[in-house]
């Protein structure tokens, strides 16, 4: 029960030995960072996800819900900052719901870091917890080994050392919210423009005693220009190699058909189309 | 070696002369006539053979070769000297279209052979010296590249001079007064053919005839081309008595 | 006891990672002698013209080291030979060097400018020469040759077509940039509409369009590709009459 299935791990080890390529997982290249203010935290990160040299993604999220009152930004494999958030917060919500009290970003943390440090650094999750809680405001790195900081401004990802000359050369005590955002955005700004991991926009989060507000998009500062022409072919460009007709009384031997007008239907973000 | 050198043999003598050159193109003097003529539809390059014997095979005395297929050369000197000059010219025409997929330019081609032969001294790149003595024989160029046809003339000096028509070897003189009067700008390719027989025949000591003197021409259309035994003999009764 | 060192030059190709390996009592010293400094070239012949272009960042690993470091080159003042290297930057900028000087030599050897076809041929001979420890240059070719565009492209050891290309991108984005070019340069996929089994027919495109697709593909190879960005440079050589000119334009790309 639970757990992970290492049954296949004889055979890829053998397949890769014969040279087929191992699949690619989808990585936060990323800038991501974090820091205190008095009143509240701020973590803010870009939106590039990369899969080796080739953009995924151009405008991910990479803040992550725990609690109303606890954010992660999450750095690494895209799968497992997903994986592993979801898992903490839904625990965190368990233990709030059995202990009767709010829960902490020291638990978050602790039960992130214990997680992963489990998991001996296969999890390629690179986290910083951010959240204002019963004792106060606070700000945490987890590793993927599950080493963990406790720092009054953090930045993790490939862009780090960009987003850390901001905090290095601007930071100081006592920030107002304000400057606090700002001094994250600017900081991410170093990641997207210097870091080829990091890209397109600025997400932020502010979390206070009393409340969050997550601004997605909160910069954009690379928008595409418009294309030099149009790509839209005539109607009748594409060959038809095989044609077949299949009537409407015989549909149903080929699709099933669920009615689901107006409930149930998911709504996303609407994909980047061609004019 | 060190006698030449201590007799200015490839030093200067106090007068300013490099004997050891001056001798070589001596030996030029000693050789067999050799005459081109360029035309604006191709060169004709001739030589006479010196068939010494009746006994000697005449189609063995090859004073006429090819270099690549656009260029040929006539010889008079030291035969021997010649060949290594010419293996050098193909080298370098093989080399240049190697390289850059086109054929060597007939300056191009005279050029490289010149700096072979200033090779009895220090390179010109600085190579080491390779010869114990400058070659004795002087080479008439023939060939066609986009300026068109053109006649070169290289001696062992290193120099080298482009031609309208040029005569080397033993009758070099009388021959070269000939194409002087002779020779203009609207000649014929035809009438290049008849010019340098003409005027080989007046300069040898033998009778001319198809077995004695060799032709060759270089065109656009054909390349380079020696003239075969029929060839010869048909140019030669054009000649008449 | 006695380590034996030895400075070995790896000799895999394409670049790999390597690591420092111990085997017993031997130590193996490595060097990686090759970088991949990202970017992307792209070239496309018109009629009477050519076309190549080249973004102007460099880069290693996640870093940029310039933003404005060109890649297409002019191999002469007096030639219409345009040659836009990509790779390892170090060897691609060795390839041009390599070439301007053979095409300045060539010059004071033979009288003349060194033809295309030439520069086709001798780049080959240069890239060969290195067969077993190549230049990591990918390289594209163009000129004016007989008053018609001509465009070489090669692989890092010297293969090329000798009858030249309509099109060619190479570097970091070509896969991206490829599959585009076969759609709007050879058209491929196109039928005439509404008559199913007939291509639409191949013609060299007018030279504004070219700059239109160019500027297309760079501009979306920037959006998906991280090494690919920050600046665009396209040489455009046109045959004019008997002569030809060569223009450049800079095209700013996204920088992130």
């Amino acid at each position: 029960m639970g757990g992970f299935d290492f049954s296949n791990y004889a055979r890829n080890a053998a397949l890769q030995k014969q040279g087929f390529p191992q699949p690619q997982a989808t990585s936060t290249g990323t800038t991501i960072v974090g820091c205190i203010f008095d009143g509240g935290v701020v973590i803010a990160a870009d939106t590039r996800a990369t899969s080796g040299e080739i953009v995924a993604e151009k405008n991910c999220q990479k803040l992550h819900y725990i609690t109303p009152n606890i954010w992660c930004a999450g750095a690494g494999t895209a799968a497992d900052t997903e994986f592993v958030t979801a898992l903490i917060s839904s625990q965190l919500e368990l233990h709030s719901l059995s202990t009767g009290r709010k829960p902490r970003v020291v638990t978050c943390m602790t039960l992130v870091k214990q997680h992963l440090f489990r998991h001996q650094g296969h999890l390629g999750a690179y986290l910083v917890v951010a959240g204002v809680d019963p004792t106060g405001i606070n700000l945490f790195t987890v590793h993927a080994h599950g080493s963990t900081d406790k720092l009054p401004y953090v930045t993790m990802g490939s862009g780090s050392l960009a987003a850390m000359s901001i905090f290095e050369s601007q930071w100081q005590k006592n920030l107002t919210q304000e400057d606090a955002v700002k001094l994250c955005a600017e900081a991410i700004l170093a990641g997207i423009f210097n870091d080829l991991g990091s890209g397109s926009n600025v997400n932020v989060g502010i979390i206070t005693a009393e409340k969050t507000t997550i601004k997605r998009n909160f910069i954009i500062p690379n928008e595409r220009v418009p294309k030099e022409q149009s790509y839209r072919f005539p109607r009748g460009t594409t060959a038809i190699l095989k044609e077949q007709m299949i009537s409407r009384a015989e549909l149903r031997k080929y699709i099933t058909i669920v009615d689901m007008t107006g409930k149930g239907t998911v709504e996303g973000d609407a994909m980047e189309v061609d004019a | 070696m060190f006698m030449a050198r201590s007799e200015y043999g490839f030093t200067f003598s106090p007068e300013g002369r490099l004997f050891q050159v001056e001798y070589s193109l001596e030996a030029i003097k000693l050789g067999s006539t050799a005459i081109g003529v360029a035309t604006g539809q191709g060169v004709i390059i001739g030589v006479e053979k010196r068939v010494t014997s009746s006994l000697l095979e005449s189609s063995s005395v090859e004073k006429i070769v090819e270099i690549d297929a656009h260029l040929g050369c006539a010889m008079s000197g030291l035969q021997a000297d010649a060949r290594s000059m010419i293996e050098h010219a193909r080298v370098e025409a093989q080399n240049h279209t190697f390289h850059y997929n086109e054929p060597l330019r007939v300056e191009s081609c005279t050029q490289a052979i010149c700096d072979l032969a200033l090779r009895f001294g220090e390179g010109a790149g600085g190579e080491e010296s390779i010869m114990s003595r400058p070659f004795g024989v002087a080479l008439l160029i023939a060939g066609y590249d986009e300026d068109g046809p053109q006649l070169y003339h290289a001696e062992p000096s290193g120099t080298f001079y482009r031609y309208d028509a040029k005569a080397i070897g033993s009758g070099s003189e009388g021959a070269q007064a000939e194409l002087q009067n002779e020779y203009h700008k609207s000649l014929t390719l035809v009438e290049a053919e008849t010019l340098v027989l003409r005027t080989l025949k007046q300069v040898m000591e033998e009778k001319l005839d198809s077995k004695n003197v060799q032709l060759a021409s270089v065109t656009k259309e054909k390349g380079f081309k020696i003239y075969k035994d029929e060839e010869m003999a048909e140019v030669v009764a054009r000649l008449g008595n | 006891m006695a380590y034996l060192h030895t400075a070995n030059i790896i000799s895999d190709f394409p670049p790999s990672h390597h690591h420092h390996t111990s085997a017993g009592p031997f130590v193996q010293h490595q060097i990686t002698p090759y970088t991949n400094n990202g970017g992307t070239i792209l070239g496309i012949t018109g009629e009477d013209f050519v076309v190549l272009a080249g973004d102007t960042r460099h880069s290693e690993g996640y870093s940029i080291n310039s933003r404005t470091e060109k890649k297409v080159h002019r191999l002469g003042k007096e030639s219409s030979l345009v040659l836009a290297t990509v790779g390892f930057g170090a060897d691609a900028l060795d390839v041009v060097e390599t070439m301007k000087r053979a095409v300045e030599d060539y010059k004071f050897h033979h009288n003349k400018e060194m033809s295309p076809p030439a520069a086709a041929q001798l780049l080959m001979t240069i890239l060969y020469s290195n067969r077993f420890f190549p230049k990591y240059a990918y390289c594209i070719l163009v000129g004016i040759h007989a008053g018609k565009g001509v465009l070489y492209s090669y692989d890092v050891v010297g293969s090329y077509s000798k009858s030249g290309e309509r099109r060619a991108a190479a570097g970091a984005a070509s896969d991206l940039i490829v599959p585009f070019l076969d759609n709007q340069v050879e058209l491929k996929n196109q039928y005439v509409p509404y008559a199913w089994e007939e291509e639409i027919p191949v013609q060299p495109l007018p030279m504004e369009k070219v700059r239109r697709l160019v500027k297309d593909a760079f501009t979306s190879a920037t959006e998906r590709h991280i090494q690919v960005g920050d600046g665009l440079q396209i040489i455009t050589v046109a045959a004019s009459g008997v002569g030809w000119g060569v223009s450049e334009e800079m095209y700013e790309l996204k920088k992130d």
